[in-house]
């Protein structure tokens, strides 16, 4: 009798870590491993993010903001620059500025081919100086906004 | 009468004059492109293009919304071939 339940309890032992095996095999095919010539591929990742978003009067010559700020006067130029990382061709970035009430201010799309990481610079001016109050922008890459960043214009 | 239809409405600023530029430090070349052959492996394009068959994945990148197995492409299928790979 006691070899009976002992090697039912074998049987049952090695069932439930045959389950295991199964479960785990399971499990890496849901996060999409992909095993080729060339090696593993992990799961897919979006191509090109946004690192990092700076708003200033002024750009250097790499597109870095120069002048960090959020104030600005009614005059100004307001510069952003946009840090990306990553590597893919035809990419889309849009800088889309809005005013307090959501009024669209300007939307310009810059197409990048980055292969690592990349600065791109969006102005904006308004010869007839800016309306006091709030504005936000919009940064989206192919169409899905990434980030945004307040800025407030003082007269 | 103050309960109007646009009593709620603020109004809007003038924005018509607002003048607006970019650049950036990433290539704005599409690169080339590359019309599969059969017979075709990711390796294959990347050791002709580049000479460099572990360049394979760099293609794979580029072409996510095309390649869904980087083993299965397809002739005819025409691949974005990134500059400086």
């Amino acid at each position: 009798m006691r070899t009976i339940i002992a090697r039912s309890g074998l049987r049952a032992t090695t069932l439930a870590l045959a389950l295991l095996a199964i479960g785990a095999c399971g499990k890496k095919t849901d996060e999409s491993s992909t095993q080729t010539s060339g090696g593993t591929i992990g799961p897919a990742s979006n191509t090109v993010q946004v690192a990092d978003v700076g708003v200033g009067r002024g750009v250097s010559a790499d597109k870095r903001i120069a002048n960090q700020t959020d104030t600005f006067a009614a005059r100004d130029t307001i510069y952003a620059s946009i840090h990306t990382t990553g590597a893919a061709p035809n990419t889309n970035l849009t800088a889309r500025w809005t005013f307090q009430d959501g009024q669209v201010v300007d939307e310009r799309t810059e197409t990048i081919s980055p292969t690592g990481d990349a600065y791109t610079e969006f102005h904006i001016s308004k010869p007839s100086g800016w309306p006091g109050g709030r504005y936000t922008l919009h940064v989206l890459v192919n169409g899905q906004e990434t980030q945004t960043k307040d800025i407030t214009v003082n007269r | 009468m103050p309960g109007n239809a646009n009593s709620g409405d603020q109004p809007t600023a003038d924005f018509s004059d607002v003048q607006s530029g970019s650049s950036s430090t990433a290539p704005a070349d599409q690169g080339q492109s590359y019309t599969v052959q059969s017979g075709d492996s990711l390796s294959k394009i990347a050791k002709h293009v580049y000479g460099d068959a572990n360049k394979w994945h760099t293609i794979f990148e580029a072409n996510r919304d095309k390649i869904k197995n980087p083993d299965l492409i397809h002739p005819g299928q025409v691949l974005t071939l990134p500059p400086n790979a």
